[in-house]
């Protein structure tokens, strides 16, 4: 029996009196790579820092390995990577001051991945003897995707990782994330805005909406099944749809159902006035997310 | 070498790096042009060849370790961010370790260095303990820090008057029960384990640490001006029932402006 690497249970966050998690439940397994979506201020970014303890809990808890995230070992310490949004590096240092600095400090460290990737993503030995400082946006964050990858993780949190990065730097980065991480089963949480990244990479998507993950499911599934039912008020207004995600009634008489799919939903096509659309991702997103 | 002992090096050279040249090289003139004033100083006034090179060699072993200290202890603050805190294998322990053994290496050092003086070694011991918390705390962004500082200033300058200065074994074993303590929570505040409260701490440690180079305090500095001089404006226009009309105060700096409203009789604030 798999047992979860991360387990969300009732997890609640509250802002002053906004509430961002509200009794959220989540579940990532091992080998899962998840995108993580929602709307801006959705609570992407404090739902990806209560998983690792890095926020207090209002309500609920979150384990990771089986352990308490308020009381990590070491040993699981070791075991995550984490790529904040905002680049947390130590600036005065050098970055090859810094990940030396790291290398000590963690009891596994891939030293030709970190210097594979110094290479191809133009960290020259010059550019590595200069003060972090004193690299642009997009250098510092590929500096703290490398930082993160050094110590071989075996589950890599991304807070948008590819937010300061040009589309070469994009590009590159998801060839290393399908090459060397996701190739060799590590288990990633990533969140983005950028969809068609996410469609490169991710195996499975999670839409957070309202404080809860409102969808969940592979990719591929749910592209797969998802579907818009458009037909009049009158046909659709009685009818359960299966895996009913969201039902909007236009003043025209028109009732628009989006579905993640489920029995039946095939045979809705032969209902008169009644059509079934297709969905990307940016469909579903939006319906998901409105 | 330990683990242990390779880490503390780890973090102590990675602390202190971030130190600013110009303050390092400041402090090393001081520690070699200082001993020099003490030195004579101390031969007008004792005319001793072991005392006055007694005095002198204190100097550069206080400025240097001072120098150390207000390097070290922004630098260890810095590194403990909040995601580092939480999932960097040792990294807090370490920070807080060698944060206790600089102390204690410090304290000794500053009680080694009054042997011999007219200063009584309990007293600059306590001294250098509380003005170390003060330090570690004021670094973490704590107000209450400074004051700690600045009251210890006064101490030493006005010492004979303080009471306290003077106090019995029992009474002595008391304040550093009480140093001990403060020391332990200080410790808890510069190394905060995650959570909202130290990402709500890292804007006040990025002003304390900015207050720490010349360019940063000069920067509050002028912002605390700024609040000064509207805070003046405010309490003129309150104040003065004429300046109420003033359309903008920068209309002062204007010759045309200036003469044109002119004190009234009978004006008082």
């Amino acid at each position: 029996m798999r047992v979860p690497i991360i387990q969300m249970s009732s997890t609640s966050k509250r802002f002053g009196s906004q509430s961002v998690l509200d009794a959220l439940d989540w579940q990532v397994m091992p080998g899962q790579v998840i995108g993580l979506l929602g709307r801006n201020g959705a609570g992407k970014s404090t739902l990806l820092e209560c998983l690792l303890g890095l926020r207090e809990l209002d309500g609920g808890s979150v384990t990771v390995y089986g352990e308490d995230v308020a009381a990590l070992s070491e040993a699981t310490r070791a075991r995550i990577g984490y790529v904040p949004q905002k680049c947390d590096l130590f600036d005065w240092l050098t970055p090859r001051q810094m990940l030396d600095y790291f290398k000590a400090l963690y009891p596994r460290w891939n030293d030709a991945k970190v210097d594979g990737l110094l290479g191809r993503w133009g960290f020259d030995p010059r550019m590595q003897d200069k003060a972090i400082s004193k690299l642009s946006g997009g250098e510092q964050q590929r500096l703290s995707i490398i930082r993160a990858l050094g110590p071989d993780p075996e589950l890599l949190i991304l807070d948008e990782p590819v937010s300061s990065l040009d589309p070469v730097g994009r590009r590159d980065f998801l060839r290393e994330l399908i090459d060397g991480v996701i190739e060799h089963g590590t288990t990633v949480v990533f969140s983005t805005h950028i969809l068609s990244d996410l469609e490169r990479v991710a195996l499975d998507v999670a839409f957070l909406k309202g404080g809860k993950i409102a969808l969940q499911g592979p990719l591929d599934e749910l592209l797969e099944g998802a579907r818009r039912v458009v037909g009049p008020s009158a046909v659709l207004d009685g009818m359960t749809v299966a895996g009913e995600v969201r039902r909007q009634r236009s003043g025209d008489g028109i009732t628009s159902v989006v579905t993640q799919g489920g029995p039946g939903i095939a045979a809705l096509h032969a209902t008169p006035g009644v059509r079934l659309e297709s969905l990307s991702l940016e469909d579903l997103f939006i319906e998901v997310t409105q | 070498m330990t683990p242990a002992l390779r880490d503390y090096g780890l973090l102590w050279s990675t602390a202190t790096a971030s130190r600013d040249a110009r303050a390092m090289w400041a402090f090393r003139l001081i520690a070699l042009t200082l001993p020099l004033a003490v030195g004579l100083l101390a031969w007008t006034h004792t005319g001793s060849l072991a005392q006055t090179l007694g005095f002198a060699l204190r100097v550069p072993v206080a400025v240097l370790l001072f120098a150390a200290l207000t390097f070290y202890v922004p630098g260890a603050i810095r590194l403990n961010t909040p995601a580092n805190a939480r999932l960097v294998p040792r990294m807090r322990r370490r920070l807080a370790e060698l944060t206790v053994l600089v102390w204690s290496l410090s304290t000794a050092t500053a009680v080694l260095m009054a042997w011999d003086t007219p200063v009584p070694a309990a007293t600059v011991g306590l001294a250098t303990a509380a003005w170390l918390v003060g330090l570690g705390l004021s670094s973490a962004g704590y107000q209450i820090g400074s004051v700690i500082q600045i009251g210890l200033l006064f101490g030493i300058i006005w010492r004979e008057h303080v009471p306290a200065m003077q106090f019995g074994p029992a009474a002595m074993a008391g304040i550093v029960l009480l140093l001990l303590a403060l020391a332990a929570r200080t410790l808890e505040l510069m190394f905060p384990n995650g959570g909202d409260r130290h990402w709500e701490r890292r804007h006040a440690q990025a002003r304390a640490i900015e207050r720490t180079r010349p360019e940063g305090l000069m920067r509050q500095a002028s912002s605390g001006l700024r609040f000064g001089r509207s805070l003046y404006i405010a309490a003129l226009r309150r104040c003065l029932p004429w300046s109420q009309r003033l359309p903008d105060w920068r209309a002062w700096s204007r010759p045309s402006s200036a003469t044109r409203y002119s004190k009234p009789a009978g004006w008082s604030c």
